[in-house]
């Protein structure tokens, strides 16, 4: 008969408890500071409704047929794993309040992707300025987890009023582009669901990614309308000429540059074409079913439990004074499974723990300050002054060493 | 009757407690700052405040007598 077990169980199946649950009087005495967090929560929670809202109304987007990124991504991400990223990051203080790209980590056919959406919504999905910092955090993101980069693009090109502040600069919207490339060369795939006119600096990122796909309206090309329109094979201008260009630009605007029948029929660009929305977003789940990941049973050393204190303490616990010192041991057992905790040589350097414990079965590796005051610390010290928590010691600083490299 | 003595030098910042409160052993009684930190100092004990011998702003040394608790 065949007999298996969880990765060195008589280590990881029991571990030690750490932490405690609150009395009532500690609760009472802790309860400002857990007032003091969920006032500036609530002040987040109001930022993060306005950068939602910002923008034209769902309602104009339902009118023209199409869904807003954000039911783009509810349709998209498996339910329940959304985690958003960068939300309120604004670096080039824009007055929309935000970089015009949703973005975050999330499971799409249950396997983790870093997913951007432009928010069509806010001037149907243009370039603003620091979107650019926005787009390189994400595929920095992609590249160190090593998971496939998701887009779904819906962009309007540069808003001109600001090009200057987008194009420009080693890390500006440019460097999106190399980035593709990059991610490409090291294996990571990028998957690229396409809707409405991507012109320009929009038609760009429709170049790079390794997956194309295409709802039946989309157009993109690196000459939107108004540049191919506006091109003269002679090099200047005369009046035969400019009257072609009136009729050019017509036709331009009436068929765009980079349509279906271009990218799909003709040169081949396109992987699928949807007639639906939602049709696009099928597409992309259907090819992340073809790309790997590991299964979380490979690496788990145990069945996942909560922790056993509630998280809802850490509110609690994580003084919002920052000068105030407080029990980081209390803080790691609301993050860990049933609060157990492998402490590598408790009695030795006590102004920082280290430590092995279990976050959804997996192992995970722990390092912190311990606050605090330590009396008859650092040794060495002879009694001359008390050793502090926050501060750095030689046993502290050994264990650390040890707990990284051994 | 428990007296309560200070743990650390550092400056007393606020006093959580008056004479007369009943406290336990986890009551905050005073927060001291000390090395750029704000350190709370527990009763210890349970009981109520009999004295409070330091006042905001003092500084203390390690071993002064923070509190009496009866």
């Amino acid at each position: 008969m065949a007999r298996k077990q969880m990765p060195l169980r008589s280590y990881f199946e029991k571990m030690p408890s750490i932490g405690r649950g609150l009395k009532d009087t500690e609760r009472r005495q802790l309860q400002p500071n857990a007032d003091a967090i969920a006032e500036q929560e609530a002040i987040i929670a109001a930022e993060e409704l306005k950068v939602r809202s910002a923008g034209i109304p769902a309602e104009k987007i339902h009118q023209k047929g199409q869904l807003t990124v954000y039911e783009r991504l509810e349709y998209l991400v498996d339910p329940g794993t959304w985690l958003p990223l960068h939300t309120l990051y604004n670096p080039g203080d824009n007055e929309e309040g935000c970089t015009a790209v949703v973005d975050g980590l999330g499971k799409i056919s249950g396997k983790w992707a870093v997913i951007i959406a432009f928010d069509n919504k806010i001037m149907a999905g243009a370039w603003i300025p620091g979107q650019a910092e926005n787009i390189l955090r994400v595929t920095d993101l992609a590249k160190r987890m090593n998971i496939p980069l998701v887009w779904i693009l819906n962009c309007s090109g540069v808003k001109l009023t600001e090009q200057e502040k987008v194009y420009p600069d080693r890390r500006g919207n440019g460097a999106t582009f190399f980035r593709h490339a990059e991610l490409n060369q090291i294996g990571v795939p990028i998957l690229n669901a396409i809707y409405g006119t991507n012109p320009a600096g929009g038609g760009y990122h429709g170049i790079s990614p390794t997956i194309l796909l295409a709802h039946k309206d989309a157009n993109i090309a690196v000459g939107g309308a108004g540049i191919v329109g506006g091109m003269s094979p002679k090099g200047h201008f005369d009046l035969e000429n400019v009257q072609h260009l009136i009729e050019a630009t017509k036709t331009f605007k009436g068929k765009a540059p980079g349509r279906v029948d271009i990218h799909f029929d003709e040169t081949g660009y396109f992987r699928e074409v949807h007639d639906t929305e939602k049709g696009v977003l099928d597409g992309i789940k259907d090819y992340m079913k073809c790309l790997p990941a590991y299964d979380p049973v490979f690496f788990r050393v145990a069945e996942p439990v909560p922790p056993k204190y509630d998280p809802g303490d850490l509110n609690y616990l994580v003084p919002s004074n920052p000068k105030r010192v407080y029990d980081s041991l209390q803080v790691v057992a609301r993050m860990i499974d049933n609060s157990e905790f492998m402490e590598y040589r408790p009695d030795y350097g006590p102004e920082v723990f280290a430590g092995i414990a279990k976050v959804d079965g997996f192992p995970v590796g722990f390092i912190g300050n311990r606050q605090g005051i330590f009396p008859n610390y650092p040794e060495y010290a002879g009694g001359a002054y008390l050793g502090v928590g926050g501060k750095l010691y030689r046993q502290g600083l050994i264990k650390m060493n040890e707990f990284v490299t051994l | 009757m428990a007296e309560l003595l200070a743990p650390m030098p550092g400056k007393v910042v606020a006093l959580q407690v008056k004479v007369g409160d009943q406290v336990q052993n986890e009551t905050e009684v005073l927060i001291l700052e000390s090395l750029k930190m704000e350190f709370p100092v527990y009763a210890g004990s349970s009981g109520s405040v009999k004295e409070l011998k330091v006042a905001v702003n003092q500084e203390i040394e390690q071993g002064d007598v923070i509190a009496v608790i009866e």
